[in-house]
């Protein structure tokens, strides 16, 4: 390794040009990148819910709908120039490219089916616009009799009215160069430039509505905030170092890094999943520890021998450092390595890319720092260098140098006198903490990534309180033999279950299945009256219902709901929330409902549906985020143990990592914040700051302790050498650790002026991680470390 | 006037009009007067009819029915009445249809149940509308389509399954009637010996290729061109509909009291 340092030392400008080279050829990558924002894609392929998704969408085609609410709270929606915008906004909407024309459903759209003496009518609600009050309240009777329309293409109450508009699947859509982002854009606009300067109000809401902005908004929102944040990590980097060094070199490590693992990422073809957008972050708040600490160092030498070549002064900093920078690097990777035990790729990636993205910090400041040292002159802050000028010199000199160091100093030499006050102290926070942390709970809602009141939530919430639910829930109905949903015993079983599911869940605003049409029919076709909307009991009877419906319907009218062979049907089902917490009681009765109705009948079901992928999507990450946390605390205590030759050193590296874990969590109870994907990721992160913040404290005090233990001076007031060490250690690397902590808290709490509460949220959680690393490094382990005396740290000598 | 006169008179008009037809050489048939024929081509004044019709979804999923049914003609009017005789739970229904000329009147359809022993008069469809779940539309399951509907126009000649065709291009009139019908254009390709179109193809209002029509199998029956197999694809859905007919008997005089709601509800006897 000095080999390798003195060659890198004695070529700087080869160097450079090779590292910016590799860094420019690999991040020319980054073009490719593509953004996938599908929830499924969380779910293991060979999952059981993804299984009966795609089987799902193939038999019954993609449930993706977008909602188009228009609400008119003066006096409904029921007046001719509001039914005239609605007929306008249908008729423009289903021109657009990546609709299914026939599918979009509206007041406009949709045909009533009426009893009349001699027979059937089946007519458009709206042939023409109404033109008197007398038509427009029959409007709104027919739409208040139809139960299938009522609430789900107008508002019970009238106040709004919907159109649903059914994309094509994403593989036809993909053909067409088209996504969901651009259908729902295209919707928008059109809702937009057709309703400028109206008294209604208008809305564009719907799953894939959200599904498709949020990944796109999270990413252009970082894509805003990134920079910002940059930007203020070095303004407090020029300020805690007052030199141009300071900032260009810690930030050009992060950026280097972020440059490798993401242009790593595009070569080998992984796209951006949500998780995934972390890992610049996750870089920026990791990355800049390793130039911070080559920087302390060197500025250590750099003041206690003034009288030092250049060259001499970088290899000493190199020779000191590299195997800490080493170590860190590699036990943080191992880390984050531990998420390729979880069976989510978007996780597996994110875990993966950090791990490269560390790796790569690490070649960089091994090789690319050392370099730059090289052509810069030899210099120390000034503010530092006027302390050495007044006489302060010598061995005393980092203990006082400066303001913050001194207190550091205070610190440690009060940690040192109070080692069980400490742990007692300490010990009292992480009660405290626990208690914090047993109120968080997992929980995840689509919404709740949008900012409160911004135009997505209003619509989602317009849409919910005003229609059937813009969530869904599947359930899949498979009987043995083609013709199963004529008889009417099965029909009836469907109908109970949908009957059972509505009045027991508040928020099932509706249910449609095949039996709705079939009451419709019956009743339509026995008068009109009111009591026949009920199941016939001759299956005969309902197959020639069936025919007759097919004189004015598609070949594939019911095609949603059952097959052509009548042999499977999807019950749909819609919720007016997508949020994790009330799902489940959802899943529990559908379960137990499912299983009684229909496992006597000898059919089987599943359950699918976007509302059953996100819920199955964070209790996987949930679950995982258990396994997760101890995955990768073992990975971390192995890798120290291994790489420093010490069980104890191990345990010692993990120790601090676990109180930082637990006040992470109770930061996060006493916030309020659940679990949900976002969250659950950086409790890992916290791990693998709070081990690098470790690593470099034990190596700065076993160096300290091995220079100041054999010969005692009875500085800083203390007789005992471990704990002049200690004072030593923590007014230098301490002093580092506190400028990471402070610039990285300082750099993300920028994120909080974010629009999307999910990167606020990780703004907080990335400084509370920061913040817990660094208070359990300084306090807990120093303390325990004087306490125990182990022997990796010691020596042989107690 | 002399006997003279008179035989250059008729000389003159002879050369006058001899000229004339001379003159007007070489205009083509226009793709009206294509339609045209196609919709004067001799289908007999009634038939009798055997109709398989088998449904196939997307993932191959096939729904059969077999249907016997009787036409006759009343002018540019006509009558038809269908009865199903399989599959077992719809046997029996019947379906009798006014069919109207031109789109001035509504056709008149009456369906009788038997599971309901009643007869409903099923009010009109759209001629955009699906047929019996089917992918042909009330439009398409017509001879021909309404030709003032549409403008007409000859694109060129081709040769389809070995027979020489005429290529006639539809574009709907109006937008309502392309909202009405479905189609923003058809592309009609029809045999220039027999005046039968053997394949259509259909837009939808987006622009996107929508259906595919075959004639698969055209026969003569009784001196008549007959298309005995058909096919119609829908290539955005994957759903197809094949039709087979046999058994055809060409004016046999079928009486008019066969086309009433009492022949109706007694269905079909041998």
């Amino acid at each position: 390794m000095t080999r390798f340092m003195e060659m890198v030392v004695d070529w700087p400008k080869l160097v450079i040009m090779l590292v910016v080279g590799l860094t420019m050829v690999i991040a020319s990558q980054m073009a490719h990148l593509k953004i996938e924002t599908d929830t499924a894609a969380f779910i293991p392929a060979g999952h059981q819910a993804t299984l009966n998704n795609d089987r799902m969408k193939e038999i019954f085609g993609t449930p993706d709908l977008i909602w188009v609410g228009v609400v008119r709270e003066q006096g409904g929606i029921y007046q001719r120039d509001t039914l005239d915008i609605i007929r306008q906004l249908t008729d423009h909407i289903r021109l657009l490219p990546g609709v299914v024309d026939q599918d979009v459903v509206s007041i406009a759209t949709e045909d009533n089916i009426r009893g009349t003496a001699d027979g059937m009518e089946v007519e458009p609600f709206m042939d023409s616009l109404p033109d008197d009050a007398a038509a427009l309240q029959s409007l709104q009777q027919q739409i208040h009799d139809f139960d299938i329309y009522d609430g789900f293409i107008v508002a019970k109450d009238g106040s709004a009215a919907a159109i649903i508009v059914k994309l094509e699947p994403a593989a036809l859509l993909a053909r067409r160069g088209l996504d969901k982002f651009k259908v729902y854009e295209a919707v928008k606009h059109t809702v937009d430039e057709l309703t400028a300067g109206r008294d209604e109000q208008f809305y564009v809401a719907g799953k894939p509505v959200l599904e498709a902005t949020l990944g796109m908004y999270i990413a252009e929102d970082l894509g805003l905030m990134m920079p910002l944040v940059f930007l203020t990590l070095a303004i407090l980097l020029f300020f805690t170092y007052r030199s141009l060094r300071g900032v260009v070199i810690p930030l050009v490590v992060v950026t280097f890094s972020v440059l490798g693992a993401m242009g790593i990422m595009a070569f080998a073809g992984v796209p951006i999943y949500p998780t995934t957008t972390m890992v610049p972050v996750t870089l920026m708040a990791i990355g800049v520890a390793d130039a911070i600490h080559l920087l302390g160092k060197y500025y250590e030498l750099v003041l206690l021998k003034p009288d030092h070549e250049r060259r001499d002064l970088v290899l000493d900093t190199m020779q000191e450092m590299w195997r800490p920078v080493v170590l860190t690097s590699v036990t943080t990777a191992i880390g984050f390595l531990s998420f390729l035990s979880m069976g989510m790729v978007p996780l597996q990636m994110m875990g993966l890319f950090a791990a490269v993205g560390i790796i790569y910090a690490m070649m960089v400041s091994l090789t690319l720092v050392p370099a730059m040292l090289m052509l810069m002159t030899v210099a120390a802050p000034r503010m530092l260098k006027t302390r050495i000028s007044a006489g302060q010199g010598g061995a005393q000199t980092i203990q006082t140098a400066g303001f913050v160091s001194c207190q550091l100093s205070r610190l440690g030499l009060w940690v040192g006198s109070h080692v069980t006050l400490t742990l007692f102290l300490t010990s009292g926070l992480i009660f405290f903490s626990a208690w914090a942390a047993s109120s968080v709970y997992v929980d995840d809602a689509y919404v709740a990534n949008f900012k409160a009141g911004s135009p997505i939530v209003k619509a989602d919430h317009v849409i919910n309180s005003h229609f059937i639910g813009s969530y869904q829930y599947n359930l899949l109905l498979e009987g043995g033999k083609p013709e199963t949903f004529y008889r009417p015993d099965v029909l009836k079983a469907v109908w109970a279950f949908q009957k059972e599911m509505e009045s027991g869940n508040a928020i099932v605003g509706g249910t449609i299945s095949i039996v709705d049409y079939i009451r419709r029919m019956n009743r339509v076709m026995n008068e009109n009256r009111p009591e026949m909307a009920r199941i016939p009991d001759s299956a005969n009877l309902i197959a020639q219902y069936l025919l007759l419906y097919s004189f004015s319907g598609a070949p594939d009218d019911f095609a949603e709901v059952v097959d052509s062979e009548y042999r499977m049907a999807n019950i749909r089902l819609f919720l007016t929330r997508g949020q994790y917490v009330p799902y489940h009681k959802i899943e529990h009765d559908l379960n137990t409902l499912a299983a009684k109705y229909f496992d006597p009948l000898g059919i089987t079901w599943s359950i699918a549906g976007n509302g059953h992928i996100s819920y199955v999507q964070t209790q996987m990450i949930t679950d995982n985020l258990r396994f997760n946390i101890i995955a990768t605390v073992l990975a971390i205590f192995l890798a120290a143990w291994l790489m420093m030759r010490s069980f104890a050193a191990g345990v010692f590296v993990m120790t601090p990592v676990l109180a930082a874990v637990i006040f992470n969590f109770a930061f996060m109870g006493l916030t309020d914040t659940q679990i949900g994907w976002g969250a659950s990721m950086f409790t890992s992160v916290a791990i693998c700051i709070g081990v690098d913040y470790a690593i470099h404290l034990i190596y700065k005090f076993r160096s300290e302790f091995r220079r100041t233990g054999v010969a005692p001076s009875g500085v800083a007031g203390h007789a005992d050498p471990a704990v002049q060490a200690l004072v030593r250690t923590l007014a230098t690397t301490g002093k580092t650790i506190l400028f990471n902590a402070v610039v990285v808290i300082a750099g993300f709490m920028v994120l909080l002026a974010s629009v999307m509460p999910p990167n606020q949220q990780m703004g907080l959680l990335v400084s509370a991680a920061m913040l817990s690393s660094f208070i359990a490094t300084l306090t807990v382990l120093p303390a325990l470390i004087l306490a125990a005396r182990p022997r990796f740290v010691f020596g042989d000598k107690t | 006037m002399n006997t003279q006169k008179i035989a250059l008179i008729v000389f003159a008009l002879a050369i006058i009009t001899g000229m004339t037809s001379v003159l007007s050489y070489g205009e083509a048939l226009t793709g009206d007067q294509i339609m045209q024929r196609v919709d004067n081509r001799d289908d007999g004044d009634d038939l009798t009819q055997k109709i398989y019709q088998k449904l196939i979804d997307r993932r191959g999923g096939v729904r059969e029915r077999f249907i016997i049914a009787f036409r006759k003609d009343y002018g540019k009017d006509s009558k038809s009445i269908s009865y199903f005789l399989k599959p077992a739970n719809i046997r029996d229904t019947a379906l009798l249809t006014y069919d109207y000329d031109g789109t001035a009147r509504d056709d008149d359809q009456w369906l009788y149940l038997p599971a309901l022993k009643k007869v409903r008069r099923i009010s009109s469809s759209d001629r955009g509308d699906y047929f019996m779940g089917t992918d042909f539309t009330f439009e398409d399951i017509k001879q021909t389509p309404e030709l003032e509907d549409y403008n007409w126009t000859l694109t060129g000649s081709e040769v389809v399954d070995g027979h020489d065709c005429w290529v006639v291009q539809g574009v709907p009139k109006t937008d309502d009637l392309k909202k009405n019908l479905g189609y923003s254009k058809t592309v009609n390709y029809i045999r220039k010996d027999i005046d039968l179109p053997i394949r259509i193809d259909y837009w939808d209002r987006k622009g996107q290729e929508l259906k595919h029509f075959y004639a698969t199998e055209v026969k003569q029956i009784q001196g008549i061109w007959t298309a005995t197999k058909m096919l119609m694809e829908n290539i955005q859905t994957g759903h197809k509909t094949e039709m087979e007919f046999s058994d055809q008997q060409y004016n046999t005089g079928l009486s008019d009291r066969k086309f009433s709601e009492r022949m109706l509800k007694r269905g079909y006897r041998k």
